[in-house]
Parts: C-alpha cells; structure tokens; sequence
C-alpha cells in the first residue's frame, strides 16, 4: 500500500519548509523534502532577502527603539486588524531569535545596515548580502545536504491520505512529475510515521484561482513569483478538512517595474531607494499622490485609483540605498537622467508640474514639515537636489497571498468542522492564513516563514512514532 | 459635425477594439502583457482619435493634411508614442504590427458604419493618411537614429531574440549566455535543472559563481582568448546550489549579437558520464588483475609440470629401479608378485595423474613388513597379526615402528590403518 516511509514528509522547499525540515531532523531519524519544481527554493530563493526583526542587534547599534509589540501595533494596523493576532504576535516576538539562528547557525550573511521599509514604525528590516532570498535558502540547502535530508525535485503532491482515525498519515505524490502537466509523473504513496508538513506557499500565479478569490484580479495583471505558485496543495488541504482563512487578501506589490517580468530587479530599487528616499509621482499630473512609506495596500489602491502610471524617482544620494541599481540600469528598468527637464521630456511627465512638486517636496524635507500625505521625514533624509536623477516605471504585480489555511499556535492545521487540530498535520508560511491580515508589511514574510517552519518541524518531529508497517 | 460623432462613437467602442486588437496581437503570437497592456494602447487609441479630430478641425476639412507640416502636426502625437516605445525596447517591427494592427481595428468599425453615415468611407480615408504618414515618419525616425543610440534591454528585442529564445527551449543541453562582464543575461530551463537556480537567480549572476576556482579561471581564459565565432571545450567542476560539486564539459562558443561579445556556453552535466568512466576504468583495472593472476597461475602450472617431470624422473630413479632390483633378487614367488603389483600401482599413478598418492615408502618396505601391512590394512589387530605370522606382540610392534619410520609416519598423528587405506599393497 505505501511505496517509502519516513518520520516526517515536508511539502515545499521555500523557507518554511525547509526551516521545518532542519529542525525536524534535529529529532528524528528520516525527513523528506518534497517539490514540485525542477528546482528547490521557490518563491523564497528569488525574494528579495528582506528580514524584519524587532530589538535586534543592528537597531541596538543604531540606537533604534523597538519592540515586538511595536512590530506587532505595525502589523495590526497595516492588516486593518484582520490579523490572527496570537499568530502575529508569535512571528513579532521570535522575530530576532530567528534572525540570530540564521546568522549563527546557518552562517547567513547581512548588509551592515537597515533599510526602513513601509509602514513599519521604525527601520528593522536587515537585507541579505546578495540581496536575495537565495542568500538564506542556499545555506539551508547545504544544511538539509549535511544533515542528510532528501529533496526530492519534480514531485507532486496529488493528495493527503488520512487514517481510520483522520489523522493524516501519508501523501499521494507524482514522481517526475512536469511542471504544469497534471498527467505528468508517476503515482506514489509516501508515508508519514510522524507527521506531515505543509510549506507550499501561495497562489499568486494562479490567475484562474485567484480571480475567483478576487475577480479584480483578471489574468492579465502581472505577478512577481515564479511559476510554481499555484493553488493545487491549497485545494488538497481543503480537501482534507483545512480551514480556508481569508483567501481574497491577495496583495500585489507596488514598486515592481513595467519594464521587466516578475519580481525582477527593479522591485528592490523602488523598496530601498525609490520610495523611502525618492518620489512617487503620477505621471499624467507630475504630482504627488501618496506618502511613498505607506504600506502596500495604501500604495496600490493609490496607484491603481483613477488609472494612474506612477514613476519613482530619486536622486544621486538616494539612489546609494539601492542595491541593485547596477543591474537595474543594464536591463534598462532604471533610467539615469542628467536633470529633471530631461527626465520628464524622456517619460513624457508635464515639465512646470513636476519641478513645482520636487521643489515643496525639498521644502519639506529641508524644513521638517509634515507632510500632507503622511510620509514619514527622517532627519537624515534629504531633498532631491543632487543629479542625477534616476526613475522607474511602475506597475502593480500580484505579490502575495495573506489568506490560506488556519494554523494554532503549534503549526497545527486546524479542521474546518471541528475547530481542533487535524492529527499529524502541520502547516507553515504563505500557505497559512491570517498572520497578515489584510496587507502583510514588506520583510515580514521570511520572519514569518522562518519562524512557523521551525515549529512546525519541531512539533511534527515530537509526534509519537506510528510502527512501521 | 458629423465626423465629431463618429469619432466619438469609436470613443465609446474604446473597450472593444482593444479586445479585438488584442485578440488579433495574441494570434499573431505578439501579447505581452508589459508591452501590450490597456494603459498603453488607450494612450495611443487616443493619439489616433485626437489625429481624426484635428482633421475636421482643419479649414479646408474636404482636404485635410496637405502639406507635411499639416501631417506632422496630426500624426505627431503618433510619432511620440513610437518614439517611447522605441526607448522601451520595442523593435520598429514590433511597434508596426501593433500599430497597423490598430489602425486596422478601427477601420473594420468605421467601414461597418459606411452604409448608415456616408462620412465614414471619408474618414477611413483621413485614417489611412494618417497611418501612412505615421509609419513613414517612424521608420524614418527609426533607422536614422540608429539602433543603438538608446540602450536596448539586454537582448530582449528583435528576431534574434525570438530564434535564441526558441533554440534556447528545446535544447536538452544547459545553455547559458554570458555577457562581457561575466554576466549571465540568459539561460535555460536545462541549465537551471543543472545548477538548482531558477532563471530569476542565474540571469545576472556571474557564470564564476557557478564553477569552483580553477573552472572560473580557465573559463574566463578561453573567454578572453576566443575570436568571434571560434569554440572550445573545457572539462570544468561545477556547484550545484548546496554547494555540491559536479563535473561538467563545457563548450564555449564566443558570438557578437548587436555589435556586443557575448560567449554561449553549452554545459552539459557529467555526473553519470564520469560515473561510468570511472565504472569502466574500474572494470578494465580488474581485467587487467585478472589477466596478471592467469599468467601467474599459467607460470606456476608450469613450473609445477616442470616439477612434476623432475620429480617423476627423481622417483623412477629412486623407487622404481631399486623396486626393480628387489623383484629380480627376490626368490619367493608371493614376495615379487607384491613388489610388482607396489611398482604397478606406482607406475599407473605416474601416468594417470596421481588419483592415489604415490608413496615411494612402500617400496622401502621388507617382505615381512609388507605382510604386516596387508594385514593392517585388512584391519586385523595386533594379536590376530601375531597369531597369522606366528610373531612374538614385541616382534610386531618393532615392525610397526619401522614401517612408520619408513613412511615418514614417525611423530605424525597419523594411524597406520588410516594411511594405509587407501594405497595398494
């Protein structure tokens, strides 16, 4: 009836599944990692790296006061108070736990300073050296080859077989399966004696799924994650009895470029310099229309709001924050100009309107005005006098999935009819619901998946052992 | 006036001629959703409707745009739109089809209204005008500017484009595509499996990332050596994304695209290759062994047939002719038929390869002896042995003692019976 056996079976290989992985191997004997994909990583690996924490040791050099609970307020109000708070609060308070143990257990590299994303109150979030998800997943990868953990590529999950009593106790798979083929692969049972872990991320590129969810959502809008992320395992949990969660909070990303596919290399641009040191501008009008630092969901329906085409622009001191910018001129998604008039004759902006708007937004920054859309004026920031300029063209990409199934706060999935876990079920990062609420805040995602994969894998790792069959 | 309201009319059919027009876009294989979105064809929707509009606005309305300043004005908004698409990477190619496509769209609608509105049929008219001088004003502004004087994205445009990208997908072997500085601008799904990367991760990374140092060295080497269009081979060590090793042959080719170098590298994973190799190096080693053993056991064969004749020679010498000597002197007829069927039995040994040991003992052994051993050998006991020979017991026993002298039985554990049992007397 089964064709293999392990003590836990982990579906994903993103960071969830496998932080779930490392950790479970730490307690017990056989793990698995199992993925769709030709490649291990998904969405994680081409994120862009960001990490937020609270009270961690580069805020403690910077001075910067902060908190879990003041991460916590943050995620509250940019999630409109949809958040499941008790999950929230768990990813807030082991946020730099979880920082530490990438850098002292995985050896992870960061850049010696913070970025201040939007809607965060304060600057906490740290960027990978190579400023990638890969430069998090890479070190786990060559952990699970140390501690001996198979991941097993082109494997499908087609189902989740249950026990007499409900509890799951194995996976149907497809082996070899092809990348979107359904009838691709072979069928394979693969059983759990421990438990099964759920890491699949979310269903971004899923446009006929996710326009049922949202029908705002139609095809045509972009996406910023990698192929795979499709709601097949979605659909197989709800099957088994999950919770759906909030599956229409579906948030698309503000700063990606027009220029480029997916998530690319202009949509760091526009987080690390783009929006905290630069502009965002209407291009019909040359005007102002949001606060630039405001969360995503603010940012978007700003954007999408009465069709607006959006530039950011910044200037020469503003643009040192962006990392990528090197590869963002080469692609052609970041365009370099020696002035304004040049800039705004090459991208067709209204000359007098925009050099007004540059000019009282200067005001603002060299007076310490508030400013009338809310953006946050560090001292340190300063005002766009110094050529050249440089801009990016806007477009908002579907970005990420807050809803998904419901967790405890041991990583248990939790049956829709009954409330109480499903026995030896775990689920962990994007695929689970409600941690968000209604916008998930830039670099909460990896502490997020970090943090609930690893108790996933620990708990799952803690099941009594069924006999071996 | 009547103009006025047919081109408020395709206003209002905005919606739908962009789905025709993109219905017609996608069979020709040309949707993007980045360069073929709404926002950008309403933009240039409206420069066409606002070219319409100016035509009626001109004093002499029944001929409109005569002079080229005229057409310039009206198709200038037109020209901008191909202008920044041009700065966006798109081909002249590309921006005709999508404009003539459009053109076309709006055409099919006002002919429709033809019949109903007579003025239509001159308004298809101005429309054509209009993109007649439309495309001649872009491709001229299009060639006399030259291809490269605003950055293209990397490869991302044109016909060349198109074939690598076809090529690119069908190879079952890893391509990649490395740029002057070390770039990698491309690469496919194959080369992705390779290396564990999605295309997002090893599009612009440096192709050193992807080998261990002497690999990185050579490669950037031949790199640098290379002319345009010559090719290489190199036997490289590559990293998978855990930071696994595997062996690799890579083929490099250097091509100039668009006036750039770019080096195409053909990888091809030699994991089970080398995996084999080393399997038939293995087997031909033990072939080898093997073939080493058998001359051995050939010159020991040898040797022992050497031996085996010396030693025959030696004993025919030693044991035969004196047995010989003994059957001529001995006098009792019993005595020598014993010495002959000792020698006979000897003698068959020698030739039937030794089925029973040959003893040259025996030879040496007295007439009484032999008799003593017969009955031994007959499993007689020491009493019964007395009373046949009519022998005092110490007699007997000092026979014993000097046939197992003879034998070389002496301090060995071996009882005479047994040895005894298998040898003819």
């Amino acid at each position: 009836m089964w064709n293999e056996e392990y003590d836990v079976v982990v579906i994903g290989s993103g960071f969830a599944g496998l932080a779930a992985a490392i950790e479970a191997r730490k307690l017990c004997s056989s793990v698995i990692v199992l993925e769709k994909m030709a490649v291990p990583g998904g969405n994680s690996t081409i994120s862009g790296g960001l990490f937020a924490a609270a009270g961690s040791p580069l805020q403690a050099r910077d001075n910067i006061a902060d908190s879990p609970e003041l991460m916590l307020a943050d995620m509250l109000a940019a999630g409109r108070n949809y958040n499941h708070r008790e999950l929230a609060r768990i990813v807030a308070e082991r946020s730099t736990g979880t920082l530490l143990w990438t850098i002292d257990d995985l050896g992870v590299k960061y850049k010696p300073e913070l970025s201040h994303l939007g809607g965060h109150s304060v600057p906490r979030t740290y960027n990978t050296a190579n400023t990638s998800g890969a430069g998090i997943i890479r070190p786990m990868l060559v952990r699970c080859r140390e501690m001996d953990i198979p991941i097993r590529l082109k494997t499908f999950l087609a189902g989740l077989i249950a026990d007499e009593n409900g509890d799951v106790e194995g996976v149907e798979v497809r082996e070899d399966y092809i990348f979107p083929n359904r009838e691709s692969g072979v069928g394979k049972r693969i059983r759990a004696k421990q438990a099964v872990i759920l890491a699949t991320g979310g269903f971004s590129q899923d446009k006929e799924f996710r326009a049922v969810q949202n029908p705002m959502l139609t095809e045509d809008i972009e996406c910023t994650n990698h192929r795979g992320a499709t709601a097949e395992s979605l659909i197989c949990a709800l099957a088994a009895g999950a919770t759906p969660v909030q599956l229409s909070m579906i948030q698309l990303g503000p700063w990606a470029s027009r220029d480029e596919e997916g998530f690319g290399v202009g949509s760091m641009f526009s987080m690390l310099a783009g929006f905290p040191y630069g502009i965002l501008i209407d291009l019909h009008t040359g005007e102002r229309f949001v606060n630039e630092q405001a969360d995503r969901k603010l940012l978007v329906d700003a954007m999408l709001s009465s069709g607006r085409e959006s530039i950011a622009i910044v200037d020469e001191m503003g643009v040192r924050h962006a990392s990528t910018l090197e590869q963002c001129l080469k692609r052609g998604v970041v365009r370099k100009y020696n002035s304004i008039e040049e800039l705004a004759v090459a991208n067709q902006v209204p000359l007098a309107p925009l050099q007004a708007t540059v000019a009282s937004y200067n005001t603002l920054v060299e007076q310490g005005r508030d400013d009338r859309f809310g953006k946050p004026i560090p001292r340190d920031l300063q005002p766009l006098t110094h050529p050249p300029f440089f801009c990016i063209r806007l477009i908002s990409k579907v970005h990420h999935c807050m809803g998904g199934i419901r967790i405890n706060a041991k990583a248990q999935v939790i049956r829709m009819a009954s409330h109480q876990p499903i026995g030896r079920f775990y689920a962990a990062g994007e695929i689970v619901g409600g941690v968000h609420g209604a916008s998930r805040l830039g670099s909460n995602a990896i502490p997020e998946c970090l943090v609930f994969g690893r108790i996933a894998g620990a708990n799952a790792a803690s099941e009594t052992p069924r006999s071996s069959i | 006036m009547e103009t006025n309201r047919l081109v408020q009319q395709l206003r209002e059919w905005e919606k739908d001629i962009f789905e025709e027009w993109l219905r017609r876009m996608r069979a020709s294989g040309c949707v993007n959703s980045r360069i073929t979105n709404r926002e950008d064809f309403s933009r240039r929707f409206a420069g066409v409707m606002a070219a319409l509009d100016a035509c009626d606005q001109e004093p002499q309305s029944s001929r409109p745009a005569q002079s080229d300043d005229d057409r310039q004005c009206l198709a200038e908004p037109l020209i901008d739109e191909a202008r920044f698409g041009r700065e966006r990477g798109m081909d002249l190619e590309f921006f005709l089809g999508y404009f003539k496509t459009l053109i076309s769209c709006i055409e099919k609608r006002l002919i429709g209204m033809t019949e109903a509105l007579p003025r239509a049929a001159e308004l298809v008219l101005k429309l054509r005008q209009v993109a007649d001088f439309t495309e001649l004003t872009v491709i001229a502004g299009w060639r006399a500017a030259g291809p490269d004087r605003t950055p293209r994205r990397t490869l991302n445009s044109g016909t060349s484009d198109k074939l690598l990208g076809a090529i690119f997908m069908s190879v079952g072997e890893g391509i990649l595509l490395v740029d002057e500085d070390g770039e990698i601008v491309r690469a496919n799904q194959h080369a992705c499996e390779i290396y564990g990367l999605q295309e997002q991760n090893i599009v612009g990374a440096d192709i050193r990332s992807l080998l261990d140092e002497a690999g990185a060295g050579l490669l950037m080497r031949y790199c640098a050596e290379m002319a345009e269009g010559q090719r290489r081979h190199a036997e490289v060590t590559c990293l998978y994304v855990d930071g696994k090793t595997f062996p690799a042959a890579v083929t490099v080719t250097r091509s100039d695209l668009d006036g750039r170098k770019y080096w195409s590298l053909i990888v091809r994973d030699d994991t089970q290759q080398k995996a084999m190799e080393k399997q038939l190096r293995e087997d031909k080693q033990q072939v080898e062994d093997m073939n080493r053993t058998l001359k051995t056991v050939m010159k020991s064969i040898e040797q022992d047939r050497r031996d085996f004749e010396s030693r025959v020679a030696a004993k025919i010498k030693t044991s035969l002719l004196p047995g010989l000597k003994k059957i001529d002197a001995a006098a009792e007829a019993s005595v020598r038929k014993s010495y002959l069927a000792i020698l006979e039995e000897q003698l068959v040994s020698l030739t039937a390869g030794f089925e029973k040991e040959l003893d040259p003992g025996l030879l040496k052994l007295s007439r009484t002896e032999i008799e003593v051993c017969r009955l031994i050998q007959a499993g007689s006991s020491g009493k019964e042995i007395c009373d046949a020979m009519k022998l005092s017991f110490e007699t007997v026993q000092t026979h014993r003692r000097n046939i197992r002298r003879k034998l070389g039985l002496n301090g060995e554990k071996m009882n005479l019976h047994a040895f005894l049992m298998n040898r003819v007397l």
